[in-house]
């Protein structure tokens, strides 16, 4: 005689179970994001600029500005790894220190957006009323004006540096990630958990933040990503067209400028800057994009 | 008894999911007479409205079907993937099937309109893809329709876009549709879950009345039991994708005999009952779909599990030829044991 | 029983809405409301879509504010407090809402969505605070062990029990219950419910229960009342109600509800009603009830009726009042209280 029918013990059942291994929201993001073979390829393009951008010029005997006109335009070669410049200047020192005003620029010109913009649109979307319409106008009247006239007035009174060409995109680069924010607080601060962190006595400050801004983390990683390549194109252009980082600090850009005098005879001079800009735009996309799908699970 | 209009044996669909296969829908098996209503009732996640999507052949991308035969009017409409061309006929036969044969109801009726065409346009539009006729024809087929679902000037609201109708308004446009061909299998997914307690009643009302009219056999998916209990003739409970029990609306709610049947009508508060009568809770949460125990999935949440429901599936037992139930209980029987311990 | 817990006197919400060219438009959510509720006692409160019973209970915590009108809370008026005056009622005065999925902040793990509250109003320290979330985890019968999980991770009715788990955290003396239970699955609606009952008889809590679910909510409460397009249309012991409703809409709602019992169902008469809800932007004048009321007399069109008390419960229909009970008296008609549906 079995006992198969013998009643089970409760131990055995295990009715309050729980369907899911535990997991945070990053870690699942970062499960989703390594799936895309893209993405982690932009990440690994990025990583190793910043690398050069940092370490590069440490590895070369020579400087960014150090001129040897005798061996101008050399070709690629064990002393100039990537040739030289009409100047006789090393190509690859030049280009590790165009990455390194690039990359600071548009990480730089990202963050502060990014800080302005949250806080900013946080405010207008919890707020709301008077204050959300009065800074939404201001917000208005700031964008109706071209983005390039601002860092091209600012470096017109500041000098042409870093510094110029931060400000001037920072001024209105930050409304698309205010805009973005507040509609997602708007919508957030509707939903029952904000309400029930309100009935539980939180204060304004508590809602905002711990609340309502760390469930738009998404969106705001998302905008974040493509304030980036924004930032480093307007630099790379003002450079380009001549009023941007000046001689003989190099940058993407101008290296591009002075080699447009040379297509036809050194293609090369031209080539390398570009890749460089195209390589980390790109990469920046996938990048991106790579994010955007990781922290939105509605596309799981 | 007339004849079954509806057939399904051994039905059963998988999905693929990141987490796993989901096995929504296993092994069901019921059929449907002509002018009958059966109640398909079931929690969420049960499977009772991915089964109707495998029925209609609406599955999403992800979804497959494993095993099953229907026949439908002494039709086999089966799914058959096995091959492209397969496909093609399969899919081929489903439109012709669908709004025609078959209507459908569903429970939100802003998704089923279209928000930006005439109320008018939808309707004559459905009716014309099934039946020859001229525009005016459809129009004036369509305003018919509008009358016999009680909706006041149907000349003048067929012009009307959804938005400019109420939620039991639409409810009435949705169901007029599905009535538009007069179809011989009405499947209705939680009509009125969405609509208020007393526009519900007028609905449900009107169903009544027009299928009663128009002779057609209707499948109502819902999980209100008090539902079921006004409109059905037969019930199926559904628990994580298995009939547990089938019977006729009288045998499923006073002979039950499945302890889940048992514990969702000892869960809710009849207004017919005594005061003070305590409600009795089933335990527990329902089964993860992707990861069932090998047993009953119903095994850790009933009060008379045995050791053989944690090892295997119960067998069928069979008390008249409309009542059936899926449980070890009705089936103490040794020689059924096939698991070795 | 005695003491009163709250006494709310008149108490209006009106909404602007579409603030366009016309002007703004007023919604009168809650249209001069008074009731109370003593120590330990539940007022259901029911009503379809619209009706304003979400927004009662919301003004009532000051999630709103009040319009006009009184909230006493143990005597004192909170109806007019500033955030920071409200501040130590905030412990008492606590809300579960309807959807398990949105009430809970799914960025945080269990044990600090119910140590919220305490962090807050700084009870405890942090070490002793964990401690009180696992106690609390075990009173809603949770495991202590889950309070390092997400909230994603558990069902609709496991997460209905960490918001109820969040709300004991600060040992509340009155709970608005904002349709607890509509969103959750048959069998763990009763759940939810026994836990709440639990609760109440241990802690001595009074509830405010708001639901749309009749059968539901005359099991849990002591007293009901019915809302209609922002106004109390009847208000008396739970028993009373659902026995004898005294307001024509009482008796269509009550009528309405379907029955889980196939033998009532099919010897009950429904009322049903004509027509829908009215827009609460544009209500009819007078009696909101009156479009679709089957006894409407002229008054109705002209005035909302007063309270009336008949049969130790308020009805706020002209039917009751002294005139007209009189009249029926002398005509010799059979009095509407003992006409039944």
């Amino acid at each position: 005689m079995s006992d198969w029918f013998e009643p089970l013990p409760a131990e055995e059942k295990n009715s309050e179970f729980i369907a899911m291994q535990s997991k945070t929201f990053l870690q699942e993001a970062w499960e989703r994001f390594k799936k895309n073979k893209m993405a982690v390829a932009g990440l690994i393009v990025l990583l190793i600029f910043t690398l050069l951008a940092i370490f590069g010029p440490f590895f070369s005997p020579y400087d960014y500005d150090a001129q040897d006109t005798s061996n101008a335009y050399a070709a690629f070669s064990a002393q100039h790894l990537l040739g030289t410049d009409k100047f006789g200047r090393d190509v690859f020192v030049r280009l590790c220190y165009g990455a390194r005003i690039s990359l600071l620029i548009g990480f730089g010109a990202a963050l502060i957006n990014s800080f302005t913009g949250v806080i900013i649109g946080g405010l207008c979307g919890y707020i709301g009323g008077k204050f959300d319409t009065i800074v939404m106008r201001i917000v208005d009247i700031i964008y109706a004006m071209p983005s390039m006239l601002y860092v091209i007035l600012i470096m017109m009174v500041n000098g042409a540096n870093v510094r110029s060409i931060l400000i001037g995109v920072c001024i209105p680069g930050w409304i698309g990630m205010a805009r973005q924010v507040r509609g997602q607080i708007i919508g957030l601060k509707e939903q029952e958990f904000a309400l029930a962190a309100l009935v539980l006595g939180a204060s304004d400050k508590r809602i905002l933040f711990k609340h309502l801004i760390i469930n738009a983390i998404g969106p705001i990683i998302v905008q974040m990503t493509l304030l980036v390549p924004s930032a480093i194109f307007t630099e790379a252009f003002l450079s380009f067209i001549g009023i941007g980082i000046s001689a003989p600090m190099a940058s993407w850009g101008s290296m591009a400028q002075d080699a447009r005098q040379v297509i036809t005879l050194h293609p090369v001079q031209m080539l390398l800057p570009t890749l460089c800009i195209c390589l980390t735009i790109f990469s920046l996309n996938f990048l991106g994009e790579g994010i955007g799908d990781a922290l939105n699970p509605k596309k799981k | 008894m007339s004849e079954n209009l509806l057939e399904i044996t051994h039905l059963t669909t998988e999905f693929a999911t990141p987490n796993g296969t989901v096995r929504a829908v296993r092994d069901v098996s019921y059929h449907l007479k002509e002018g009958e209503v059966l109640g398909i009732v079931g929690e969420s996640g049960s499977g009772k409205s991915q089964g109707m999507l495998t029925l209609m052949g609406l599955l999403a991308g992800n979804g497959k079907v494993v095993n099953g035969r229907i026949l439908f009017d002494r039709k086999d409409i089966s799914p058959d993937y096995s091959n492209k061309k397969a496909k093609k006929n399969y899919e081929k036969m489903m439109r012709t099937i669908r709004g025609n044969e078959i209507g459908m109801i569903f429970q939100d009726p802003m998704t089923f309109l279209n928000p930006i065409l005439k109320i008018g346009t939808q309707l004559t539009e459905g009716i014309r893809t099934h039946t020859k006729c001229s525009k005016k024809e459809a129009r004036e087929r369509a305003v018919e329709l509008m009358k016999q679902v009680g909706i006041p000037s149907p000349e003048k609201r067929l012009d009307q876009y959804p938005f400019e109708f109420s939620g039991g308004m639409r409810q009435r446009i949705i169901i007029a549709s599905a009535l538009a061909c007069n179809p011989k299998l009405i499947i209705a997914d939680e009509p009125t879950t969405a609509l208020d307690v007393t526009v519900q009643a007028q609905i449900l009302e009107l169903l009544q009345k027009l299928t009663k009219e128009s002779g057609a056999s209707v499948i109502m998916i819902t999980h209100d039991l008090g539902v079921v209990a006004t409109m059905c003739d037969r019930i199926a409970i559904m628990y994580a994708g298995q009939i547990v029990e089938e019977g006729t609306t009288d045998e499923i709610f006073y002979e039950a005999k499945h302890p889940y049947t048992k514990g969702l009508l000892n869960s809710i508060n009849n207004s017919e009952k005594e005061d003070d009568e305590p409600l009795v809770p089933i335990p527990g949460t329902p089964p993860d779909l992707t990861n069932l125990p090998k047993g009953c999935a119903f095994m850790a949440r009933c009060p008379y599990a045995m050791k053989i429901c944690a090892a295997q599936e119960a067998p069928v037992t069979t008390y008249n030829e409309t009542h059936f139930c899926r449980c070890w209980l009705e089936q103490m029987d040794e020689s059924l044991i096939t698991v070795k311990e | 029983m005695e003491e009163k817990v709250l006494e709310v006197k008149n108490l209006c919400k009106f909404f602007e809405v579409n603030r366009g060219f016309q002007g703004a438009q007023v919604v009168q959510a809650v249209n001069d409301i008074s009731f109370d509720i003593k120590k330990g006692e539940t007022l259901g409160l029911v009503g379809e879509s619209g009706c304003g019973k979400s927004s009662l209970g919301r003004t009532i915590l000051r999630i709103y504010e009040p319009t006009k009108g009184q909230i006493l809370f143990q005597g004192e008026d909170i109806a007019g407090f500033s955030r920071r005056q409200m501040l130590p009622y905030r412990q008492k005065l606590q809300m579960i809402f309807q959807d398990p999925y949105a009430s809970l902040n799914p960025r945080f793990t269990v044990g600090e969505i119910i140590g919220e509250p305490m962090d807050i109003h700084n009870i405890l320290t942090p070490s002793q605070r964990e401690k009180r979330v696992q106690e609390l985890l075990e009173t809603v019968g949770l495991k202590p062990d889950h309070i390092r999980r997400y909230p994603h991770e558990f069902s609709g009715g496991q997460r209905q029990r960490i918001g109820i788990a969040r709300t004991l955290a600060l040992n509340p003396e009155f709970i608005v219950c904002d349709e607890p239970i509509s969103a959750l699955d048959v069998s763990i609606q009763a759940q939810v419910i026994n836990l709440l009952e639990k609760i109440q008889k241990e802690r001595g809590i009074s509830y405010l229960f708001i639901a749309h679910d009749l059968g539901m909510v005359k099991h849990i409460s002591h007293r009901i009342g019915v809302m209609y397009l922002g106004h109390m249309m009847e208000m008396g012991m739970a028993n009373d109600v659902y026995k004898k409703p005294l307001h024509p809409y009482s008796k269509a709602l009550l009528s309405a509800e379907p029955i889980p019992d196939p033998k009532s169902a099919r010897a009950r008469k429904r009322i049903l009603l004509e027509g829908e809800i009215p827009s609460p932007i544009h209500p009819p004048k007078g009696c909101p009830f009156n479009t679709r009321c089957p006894y409407a007399v002229a008054e109705c069109f002209n005035q909302m009726p007063a309270a009336f008390r008949v049969d130790g419960r308020q009805v706020a229909c002209y039917l009751y009042s002294p005139k007209y009970l009189r009249k029926r008296e002398s005509l010799n008609i059979e009095p509407l209280l003992s006409k039944e549906a």
